[in-house]
């Protein structure tokens, strides 16, 4: 089983989802990012991304909050 | 208002001067309509110095230029002295108003969780004020007003809290640097990852290359743009997020729509596997959706905005 985090910040929307534990193999271990679409193609998105960040791990709550507070200061979300 | 880029400057000063026509030009600009333009004030475009430090000081070096203060049937009822005092004090006038608007305003220092006052002053020794005579045919007179005005800037951020600060960084992606991008089309071929590495997102089909525009994102920040229809960008390599795929994940987006679906970030193998990671919007709800293997997901929504989970 595996955990992970996502960060949504969208306009005064936001929200912290944790606890995803639908992953139990390593399937995704490969998988790479695809921004405005799924990886074939499909479901596109139409939108502005001015920022994405991505780690490896669950961050601890101090490391989450200096992200927070990077991206704040320089798009001023909340 | 507080000021966040030299344009707010030119915004602010230019909507205090209430006294006559304005031009926003370079140095000569006042030729043919000096007769029939009064009183006139000419703002050069200014430069500015932006500090490489935290929490730094902007300077801002600007110049104005103010043409008469009497219509031109008034002009030679008056003494030259009497003209050139009065075009002074409407110059003054019109600083005072402009530096009252700044230090009225308020900024979040990004130290601080509290709002502090903006820091927006005059280099008083810089301010000079020169008296023009024999301008444009003996015509008019001129005040040039010069001086820096510096001001706290948000445009750096300590290093200490940059994303590559933190551990396991495995992509940055940053709409304003690292961008290349075709200037006239703003077609995007490639989004460079800051990370360290290498991940870059890179799309070669003209066609399906996203926009990127240097302005008019969060904060007035540049952003790249998908179209809905054929725009996406892919990574180069994949993330390699270790067997238990840990991840954490941060996104900085705009929805121009939102019906139907669209995924604005997705980190899936498909169609060869199903199980996916994708954060979109489908039906009007923004969702974070995970997928497992035999096609159950899950997903919240920030109409639940403090947390949720899947199962």
């Amino acid at each position: 089983m595996s955990n992970g985090q996502i960060f949504i910040k969208s306009n005064n929307n936001n929200f912290v989802h944790d606890n995803i534990s639908s992953f139990a193999s390593s399937s995704l271990e490969d998988a790479s990012i695809t921004l405005g679409s799924d990886s074939a193609n499909s479901n596109y998105f139409d939108g502005g991304v001015s920022e994405i960040i991505v780690y490896s791990r669950l961050l601890e709550d101090g490391e989450i909050n200096n992200v927070l507070e990077y991206l704040n200061n320089k798009y001023r979300i909340y | 208002m507080a000021i966040t880029r030299l344009n707010d400057f030119v915004t602010v000063a230019t909507n205090k001067w209430t006294y006559g026509d304005f031009k926003f030009n370079y140095e000569g600009a006042v030729n043919q309509d000096h007769n029939v333009i009064y009183p006139l004030m000419l703002m050069q475009p200014p430069t500015s110095v932006i500090p490489d430090v935290y929490e730094g000081f902007e300077t801002y070096t600007v110049e104005f230029e103010f043409y008469n203060s009497y219509k031109k049937a008034a002009q030679d009822a008056v003494t030259l002295q009497r003209r050139w005092d009065n075009l002074q004090d409407l110059a003054m006038e019109w600083l005072d108003n402009v530096l009252i608007n700044y230090s009225g305003g308020t900024i979040t220092s990004p130290s601080e969780s509290s709002p502090t006052p903006t820091q927006v002053y005059i280099n008083k020794d810089s301010l000079s004020i020169q008296r023009d005579k024999e301008e444009k045919n003996d015509r008019l007179v001129k005040i040039t007003m010069s001086f820096d005005m510096r001001m706290f800037t948000r445009c750096f951020t300590d290093k200490s809290k940059y994303p590559n600060q933190v551990k396991n960084l495995t992509t940055w992606l940053r709409a304003d640097s690292g961008v290349t991008h075709n200037v006239a089309t703003r077609k995007t071929s490639i989004w460079s990852d800051y990370s360290g590495t290498g991940r870059d997102v890179e799309q070669s089909t003209s066609s399906k290359q996203p926009l990127r525009y240097g302005y008019d994102g969060a904060n007035e920040k540049a952003y790249i743009d998908f179209n809905g229809t054929s725009h996406s960008i892919t990574q180069t390599i994949g993330e390699q997020a270790g067997i238990d795929l840990h991840l954490t994940a941060f996104a900085v987006y705009k929805f121009d729509t939102n019906t139907g679906v669209g995924f604005l970030m997705s980190i899936d193998n498909l169609p060869t596997d199903t199980k996916s990671l994708q954060l979109g919007y489908r039906s009007d709800l923004y969702y974070l959706e995970a997928t497992d293997s035999d096609g159950t997901s899950g997903f919240v929504s920030p109409s639940s905005p403090s947390s949720g989970s899947t199962s």
